[in-house]
């Protein structure tokens, strides 16, 4: 907390987080409860927090995730359909009014890769370009959670995704994995 | 109005002084304004404490109408206390709704319409179209830092658990991020 008590933003996110020892908790618990100024600023954080939660679970944005999360995902009871693919490999796929998340788990050789691009073709054109995108080297995958809304909303189609890995000496292709993706219902 | 932003307790206390010296009568207006002033406040610490926000909505007609009790009978000697009072009861209160031992239903039973005097304003959102695609537009780390630290709520340490990185990364990346969603959906700068 700055002068005057006032809590900065970094440490409402913390204290939202429950990342606080338990004094200073307690101590913003109390000036939270005098003092609007802060309040409103947690409000803020609240709001943000919200607002990630809820573009992710109404699928309006991707992400490319730990397989932990996805583990995660579904503990909590979400609805997943995963594909999993090897460099080279191709796959039917879909996503049902029942889907809460697809997930398309790539495997590739990742060991000692520092940086890994993907980009996504659709008709021999570059679609998206994703840059850094996280990736676990130890189980050699790449975990990507498409925007399920944007999915729901797509034609059948064919889409390539290519990852490649980057250093200094330039890029090296890790793989290639094609969707032949189905609409639903037509 | 902002007054009270730096200087909030003098304006509490002068309402709690009013409450006490109405009895028996009732100071309606006082009471309202009381309440109108420190619902979303009470609302706030349910929420963090609670994660839910119809506990929280509990949480503070609760501890309003211990409040209001107790400054109608009188049983707040020193009204500058108002404040210390409620956080003492939101911390006892909170206790007993994660135990489940106070039920809606009970409390609706117990305080009836007086319920309407918490008729507070929700509290804020933010325009949510703006936030997806500003998420959208953030660099990929960014937005998993944000998606796995908000989707229950985790801290740094268990973030950096699951993407192999340090707390304090994760806490870097997550302040970078959170920033530029912040400038992007509350400035101008349309993603
Ligand atoms: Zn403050």
């Amino acid at each position: 907390m700055t002068n005057a008590g006032h809590a900065g933003f970094d440490t409402l996110v913390a204290y939202w987080l429950d990342e606080l020892d338990a004094e200073a908790e307690s101590r913003l618990d109390g000036h939270l409860l005098e003092c609007e100024a802060c309040g409103r600023a947690l409000d803020e954080v609240m709001a943000l927090a919200a607002g990630v939660r809820e573009a992710f679970t109404r699928g309006a944005v991707h992400a490319f995730v730990p397989e932990s999360f996805v583990k995660r995902l579904e503990a909590g009871g979400a609805a997943l359909r995963v594909y999993r693919l090897a460099p080279g490999d191709s796959v039917h796929c879909t996503i049902l009014p029942a889907d809460r998340f697809v997930v398309s788990r790539l495997e590739a050789p990742l060991a000692g890769v520092r940086r890994v691009d993907a980009t996504v073709e659709a008709q021999g054109q570059e679609r998206q370009s994703f840059r850094d995108v996280p990736f676990d080297a130890a189980s050699g995958t790449v975990t990507l959670l498409p925007a399920a809304e944007a999915l729901r909303a797509m034609p059948t189609h064919t889409e390539r995704v290519r990852l490649v890995a980057v250093d200094e000496g330039g890029e090296r292709e890790l793989g290639t994995y094609t969707f032949h993706h189905a609409r639903h219902g037509g | 109005m902002d007054a009270d932003a730096t200087d909030p307790l003098p304006a509490e206390a002068g309402l709690a002084r009013r409450i006490a010296s109405a009895a028996p009568g009732v100071d309606r207006a006082a009471e309202a304004e009381l309440c109108r002033r420190l619902a979303p406040r009470i609302r706030r610490y349910g929420l963090r404490h609670l994660r839910d926000a119809e506990a929280a909505a509990d949480l503070v007609q609760i501890v309003l109408m211990k409040l209001l009790e107790k400054l109608r009978a009188g049983g707040l000697r020193d009204p500058d206390q108002v404040v210390s009072f409620v956080f003492g009861t939101c911390r006892l209160v909170v206790l007993d709704l994660r135990r489940g031992d106070i039920r809606r239903e009970r409390l609706l039973e117990a305080y009836g319409e007086d319920l309407a005097i918490a008729d507070i304003a929700p509290p804020p959102r933010l325009d949510q179209a703006r936030v997806e695609r500003c998420l959208q537009a953030l660099p990929e780390r960014e937005r998993a830092v944000l998606v796995l630290t908000f989707h229950e709520d985790r801290d740094a340490g268990e973030v950096a658990g699951q993407l192999g990185l340090t707390a304090g990364n994760v806490r870097v990346i997550r302040h970078r991020a959170l920033a530029r969603l912040r400038d992007c959906v509350l400035g101008g700068e349309a993603a």
